[in-house]
């Protein structure tokens, strides 16, 4: 499932919908907020969604994972709204038989969400200044 | 003669900065989303990008050749930057 949350997200209750008896391995993903990009001081993002079709492309790639590879679940959450640095801003887990499996569905779900949800981040700056991010696949 | 319309426009990510960050009413006799999208173009003195941003109608994704109807709400997206 692909939710948008403007709560901080947790890691162990994205888990706990991922992980079962019949997998051996689960992988996951987070992206954090971090205090810098091309040599700017961030000091806050605002993610922006929109919030039907972000949901709606977000549990279509999930979907393509499940038929391109031999995985049991997938999850991904996406935060909306202001960050600070440190704050998680993606979460993406896959659960599968085996390890290659797991690691190629999570690295896909998040290029796939990265370059097609729409979803959009701006950065605010330690000067004052805000700008949004081009995308950075 | 085109017939005229009412529909409301919305920018999202960076096109809000570019055109508005608040929906627009718009009244145009432009006849597909296309037309509607160089329109504000023109008018925004911004480059058109059609290239690379999605156009939508009432919340789904449409093509830029599809024509709104009156108290449509046509939408345009910016590439993702997500994650």
């Amino acid at each position: 499932m692909f939710t948008l949350s403007d709560q901080a997200l947790n890691a162990d209750n994205l888990k706990a919908q991922v992980i079962n008896d019949r997998s051996g391995g689960f992988v996951s993903f987070e992206g954090w907020v971090r205090n810098h990009n091309h040599n700017k001081s961030v000091q806050q993002l605002d993610y922006q969604a929109h919030d039907k079709l972000a949901t709606k492309v977000g549990n279509e790639i999930l979907d393509e994972a499940r038929e391109q590879f031999a995985i049991n679940e997938a999850v991904c959450s996406h935060r909306v709204g202001l960050l600070k640095v440190g704050d998680m801003a993606i979460w993406v887990g896959v659960s599968a038989d085996h390890r290659e499996a797991a690691f190629a569905a999570c690295q896909y779900i998040l290029n796939q969400t990265k370059a097609r949800v729409p979803i959009w981040k701006n950065e605010h700056y330690s000067d004052g200044e805000t700008g949004w991010v081009e995308a950075n696949l | 003669m085109n017939k005229s319309i009412n529909i409301t426009l919305e920018f999202y990510g960076r096109l809000q900065s570019q055109f508005s960050d608040q929906p627009l009413k718009h009244h145009t006799v432009a006849t597909n989303v296309l037309s509607i999208y160089l329109e504000l173009c023109t008018s925004h003195q911004q480059p058109d990008e059609s290239r690379i941003i999605k156009p939508i109608i009432n919340d789904a994704f449409c093509d830029w050749q599809d024509c709104p109807k009156d108290n449509d709400t046509v939408g345009f997206f910016p590439p993702a930057s997500g994650g």
